[in-house]
Formats: C-alpha cells, structure tokens, sequence
C-alpha cells in the first residue's frame, strides 16, 4: 500500500491491467482508469486533467506510445507538472516518486525524483510487456469533453507494414559499412540463408532512406530481442545499441577493429564486410 | 508568413562511452551539433519559405557554442535566429525550456506556424513540442511526414505507430516533424562562414520577462544513473574471411540460434 493516488490512462484494458499492476505498490486506495478517447490529443490531455482533478490522482501514467506521450506531456503542462516519459520503472524515495528511464540512448539508465506534487509519466512499451495483465483499477467517472482545436480529421489510414522486427528470431542488420544502395542485396542473400529479417541503423533510414523506418533498429526505431541479431557495418552509436542489447547473441563484423559495437557483441570478425558477407553465405551452406 | 523553428543544440550523443575502470559516462571534451530532427524542421520552413514567401526564425537555448548550431540553420536558409544564451552547465527541463521558448515565441509575434523536430538526440523526451503548445494554447500535430500549408492553413499527415492520420487545420499551430519529412540540404562550410554574426540575436532572460529564478526550479532532476550490466562474450574470430566465416557458423550452431 502506497501514498499516491494514482490515474492511469490508456485505449486497451489489457494496457490498463499493466499500468495498474505495475503501479499498485505505490498506490493509495483504488486505482482510477480513464479509458483514452479517440478525440484530439489537445482535448485528451484535457481529459486526463480533468479527470486527474475528479480523483484527486497525483500520478498520472499511460503507456508510451506516440499518441500517448504527446496527451501526457500536454496534460503535465496544463497542469504544471513534472512529466517522465518512457519510464521503465517507477518508485517511491525519501517522499518523492522517482523513475528510472534509459538517458543517452540507452548506455545508461538515469533515476528521476519528481519536484512538483502530481507525477506524470509514461511507460516504456518494453518495460511494459513484462507486467502482468492482471492489475486492478476502477472506471473514471468520464469528464465533460474539452472544445474541439481549430483542426480537424480528414482520415485515418493503416500504415502498410512489411516487416516486424520485435518478433523476429533472427535479424542481418547493416549500416554505413554498406557503400552502396545495390549492395543491400548480398545483405539480402544472407538474411534469406538463415531465415532472418532485414534491419539497419539510423542513417540508412532516416538519412540515405534505403530502406523503410520499419527496418531500423535503435532508439527512435524498433526495439529488437532476436535470438541472433548480426550487426553488418554498423559502428554501434548509442542509440543502435539501445535497440538491440537485448537479443541474445550478438555478433558483428566490422572493418574497424576499435568499433564500439564489438563491446556490445558475443562473436566479433574485424574484416571487409565484401569479404567476410559472401564467405559467410558460404559457410553457411544451403 | 512567419514560421518558428526551435532548434537544439546537443552533444554528440555518438561519443559518450563508459569509462571501464569508474563505470562512469564520459561526458567530457564531446564535440557538439545541431540536433539531427531540427534540421528536419528547418528543411521543412526553408521549403516553405521558397513556396509561399515565409520569414523563417530559428529559436534556440544554448551555451555560447550553440551560436555554431544558429549558423549552422540559418546557412540551410532561415533568415534569422535568436538565442537565449545560458552557462554551458545549466540543466534544464522540458518545462523550463517551453517556458522560455514560449516567452520567445511571444516576443517573435505574429508566428503562423512553430515547427519542431520530433525528439531531441539527448534527452530523447519528446515533450518540448506539446508542452510548447500547451503553453501558448495552440493546436499540434505530432509526428508529421507530410506537410503543405498555405496563408491561414495546413495539412499535416501525422505517422503514428499503426496508423497515418491526415489533419487539417488553421494557423497558428504547432507541428513536430518526423525525419521521414524530408532530407535537410547540407549547407557547404562556406555557406556557413558567411553567415553574418548580426543574424543570430542573443537575448537574455530579462528580455524575455523571466527571472534568474526560471532556471532554479526544474520539476523534474536526476538523482543519479547506473551503467547496465552487458554480459557478452567478446570473442574475436581471427583468420582469413573463409576461416573466421566456418569459424562463426560452428559457433553459432553450437549457441542453437541458426534455425
């Protein structure tokens, strides 16, 4: 039993078991649920405020999803607040709440107090797929909806997506070592040898834009945990490590023996990726 | 049209490595640049301004150096940057910072559209945009991949997790764009030289009608951080590429995670 009453605010009940479960040792009483609208996040974070102030919640948590980071962060400044988004984990300290999240990129984990009385947080959506389903809350009685900003919705469209790269088992993932678009082909021909998934690091999505942001793995990509995960070219920034230090075994070939990313790696080939790609392709057999 | 840029000035987040023997981040003597999402809202305002005929201003908080960063945007096209400088030491948080760039914006007035990058490569927060609107009662669209605006409106497609949503909507507003939006130009280092220093204004909080006091009080403060344990292998595989090749394979067949 905790200090805190806590509002947790998110679209999926299951969402809301996890939130609820993961809040619970800090919680105060019952634990209020405001079920996301489909409205505007400007009238969202209206919502959560308005519903924040019903319950008398002084920690306010969603899950960290793009839509919910942006009504949480909204909400915490109508409401003048300190706000912690992406959080891993959350606790109680010496009066204050804290929260632990990845600083850097994720080469280190910071842990934040909160100065203002109401937290706002969101959960990071790895942190949050290891909580059980199973936490207990109560409905929000709904506030009276906020006005409506000056725009509007012309239409909503599912992205067409190819590829899953958190559920992949097995991921060829390259970077800046590959010199030239035609040669993601022979990173293609390894990948379908061992049956993996195509990733790669921030610059060729987000810079070269060779292949989709679907593709890229790190921080403002995909978080990824395959079994193998094999890091072609890549250097190994931060923010690449951040998504992939979770797989199990990491090997990279890299022709920079001082690359960080063999700090990160289980079996690392210092070589010419041109050289050491088709090998591979070979040792591999059919 | 007037359009806002806040651009951030931020260390190279690429060269922070922990020190093995203290277990601590080395955050020292790390070159620094402009945050690689704000180039993309720069782009976005310099294409708008070619179209349309908008004044582009570029806002920033920052030490002295981040004067390299202003010059840096206004070379890719802006017109104007302002900068409220603060010691290179000064923490602040994502509170203090919209307080300040609001105070900006409002002194920049008239502003049709405030353009932000969708996250910073520091703090990876993602909340100065929203905040920055809660604060000055705008309407926002986040995560734009797509935008084409006119005098007195927009239309913004925002890409989310599984969805597009297209917006429409009525300046003032403010955006963040996704680095999917566009690739910035590369302003040559000569460009950059000619940037004349009169272009970036520096103000301080005075100017802006803020006390000293606005950067003693952050909501939030970091209490410490820990390094995570990364237990690997390290193994090196020497050899020629067929060698070192065979030599993996067996390896990894041996850790059963080919198939």
């Amino acid at each position: 039993m905790g200090a805190y009453k806590v509002l947790i605010y998110a679209a999926a009940e299951e969402t809301a078991g996890r939130l609820a479960a993961l809040a619970a040792p800090l919680a105060e009483g019952s634990i209020v649920y405001l079920k996301a609208g489909s409205a505007f996040p400007e009238q969202e974070a209206e919502a959560v405020k308005a519903a924040a102030a019903a319950a008398g919640a002084t920690v306010l948590i969603a899950p960290a999803s793009r839509k919910g980071n942006e009504v949480m962060a909204r909400a915490s400044q109508l409401l003048d607040t300190g706000c912690v988004t992406e959080a891993l984990s959350l606790a109680a300290a010496d009066g204050k709440l804290t929260a632990k999240r990845a600083i850097y990129g994720g080469i280190a984990v910071g842990n934040f107090a909160f100065e203002t009385e109401t937290a706002v947080l969101t959960v990071a959506l790895s942190a949050l797929a290891g909580v059980e389903t199973a936490g207990a809350y109560e409905a929000a009685a709904s506030p009276a909806a906020a006005p409506p900003p000056a725009k509007e919705l012309v239409k909503t469209e599912p992205l067409a997506k190819t590829v899953d790269l958190t559920k992949a088992k097995r991921i060829v993932s390259f970077g800046r070592g590959v010199a030239k678009k035609e040669d993601i082909s022979a990173v293609e021909a390894l990948a379908a040898k061992l049956g993996a998934e195509i990733g790669c690091s921030r610059p060729i999505a987000e810079e070269l834009k060779w292949l989709p942001q679907e593709h890229q793995v790190g921080i403002t990509g995909a978080l990824v945990k395959p079994d193998l995960y094999i890091a072609l070219g890549i250097s190994g920034a931060i923010q690449h490590f951040a998504g992939m230090k979770d797989s199990k075994i990491i090997v990279a070939v890299n022709n920079n023996k001082k690359a960080p990313i063999f700090q990160f790696a289980d079996y690392g080939i210092v070589g010419d990726l041109y050289e050491v790609l088709p090998a591979l392709e070979e040792a591999i057999g059919g | 049209m007037h359009i806002v840029v806040c651009v951030k000035h931020v260390v190279d987040s690429t060269e922070i490595h922990v020190d093995k023997k203290t277990n601590e981040l080395v955050l020292r003597g790390l070159s620094t640049k402009i945050n690689d999402y704000d180039k993309n809202a720069v782009e976005e305002a310099v294409k708008l301004k070619k179209e349309l005929g908008a004044t582009v201003s570029l806002i920033s908080i920052g030490p002295r150096d981040a004067v390299k960063t202003l010059k840096e945007a206004v070379a890719m096209g802006a017109d104007q940057a302002y900068l409220l400088q603060v010691s290179p030491r000064q923490q602040l948080d994502t509170a203090q910072v919209s307080l300040i760039l609001s105070k900006m914006v409002e002194k920049l007035e008239p502003v049709d559209l405030i353009l932000c990058g969708e996250v910073s490569e520091d703090g990876y927060n993602s909340q100065t945009g929203a905040r920055l609107a809660a604060r000055l009662g705008l309407p926002e669209v986040s995560y734009v991949t797509s935008l084409t605006a006119a005098e007195g409106s927009f239309e913004a497609v925002s890409t989310l997790e599984d969805t597009a949503e297209t917006v429409k909507g009525a300046t003032p507003a403010l955006l963040t764009v996704s680095s999917a939006i566009n690739v910035p130009r590369l302003p040559t280092a000569i460009q950059i030289m000619k940037v004349r220093s009169d272009r970036i204004k520096q103000w301080k909080l005075k100017d802006l009608g803020l006390e000293d006091s606005a950067l003693e009080t952050p909501s939030v403060t970091m209490l410490g951080y820990e390094i995570p344990e990364q237990e690997r292998k390290n193994i090196m595989i020497e050899g020629t590429p067929a060698e070192a090749a065979k030599t993996l394979v067996k390896y990894l067949e041996e850790e059963k995670v080919m198939n």
